[in-house]
């Protein structure tokens, strides 16, 4: 699917990124292992990939989102507990917007492609301003 | 348990996001990530891939190699509280080690040294089982 929202990001395309669903309750994104993804313990995807890739699933959910006239002005805290091993060809992030503000709150779960098995939970806050 | 042969190399990683290894030894790792000047609201994407591969890498020189085995980050947060400019530096530090565990304290620095960044991951450590 394709979408502007995630197209802004520098990485996305590169890390194999796609939009794969999106409705009212949650945004859904797609990761494609790589060869450039690839580089944790077990041959997994990496820690901080996985990190990263939370950190644009909830921009693309906060932009969903979002007003207009309003922006991301950045990243403000992140939080990741990794689970498990992330080694399966597809990597899933569901991303739950919990608040919109000045300060806006996203849950991000990074599952395998059938949606079962969770590797890696994230929570991920941003602020949000006028745009200058 | 991971073998060595298991644990896939992180270059490609750091060349696609712009990060770049600086040194790493006795429980200290820093790392350097281009300026995203760019995208503003992105700035952060790709210093948070590096912080964790910072803690990594510092828990890696305080781990015994002869008895010992890296298993995997456990957990890790970041929070960044001032907009950086340019390049940013991330150093890891190793602050504390259990039997199964490493803790590692991060700071981010911009192009200014100035502090914007601070973080703290939680790796774990496994005994080597004899072969």
């Amino acid at each position: 699917m394709k979408n502007d929202n995630l197209n802004q990001y520098p990485f996305a395309d590169i890390l194999g990124i796609s939009l794969e669903s999106m409705d009212d309750k949650k945004i859904v994104l797609r990761m494609k292992r790589n060869s450039v993804n690839v580089g944790g313990v077990r041959n997994s995807i990496n820690g901080g990939i996985l990190a990263t890739y939370a950190e644009i699933a909830a921009h693309v959910a906060i932009n969903s989102k979002i007003l207009t006239g309003s922006e991301i002005k950045r990243t403000q805290d992140l939080s990741a507990a990794y689970l498990e091993s992330a080694v399966s060809d597809f990597i899933m992030a569901e991303a739950h917007i919990q608040r919109m503000g000045k300060t806006a709150t996203v849950t991000v779960d990074l599952k395998d492609e059938t949606l079962e098995k969770t590797f890696c939970i994230c929570r991920v806050t941003c602020s949000v301003g006028k745009i200058d | 348990m991971a073998k060595p042969e298991e644990f896939a190399s992180t270059l490609q990683v750091e060349d696609a996001l712009g990060i770049e290894r600086l040194e790493a030894a006795n429980g200290m790792a820093r790392y350097r990530v281009e300026a995203l000047t760019e995208y503003s609201h992105c700035q952060t994407l790709a210093i948070t891939t590096a912080v964790d591969l910072a803690l990594v890498r510092a828990a890696s020189t305080a781990i015994n190699h002869q008895t010992e085995e890296m298993n995997g980050t456990v957990e890790y947060n970041i929070s960044y509280f001032k907009t950086p400019v340019g390049e940013a530096i991330v150093t890891a530090n190793v602050s504390g080690r259990g039997a199964n565990i490493a803790i590692v304290e991060v700071s981010i620095s911009d192009a200014n040294q100035t502090l914007f960044g601070l973080g703290r991951g939680t790796y774990s450590v496994i005994a080597k089982k004899n072969r």
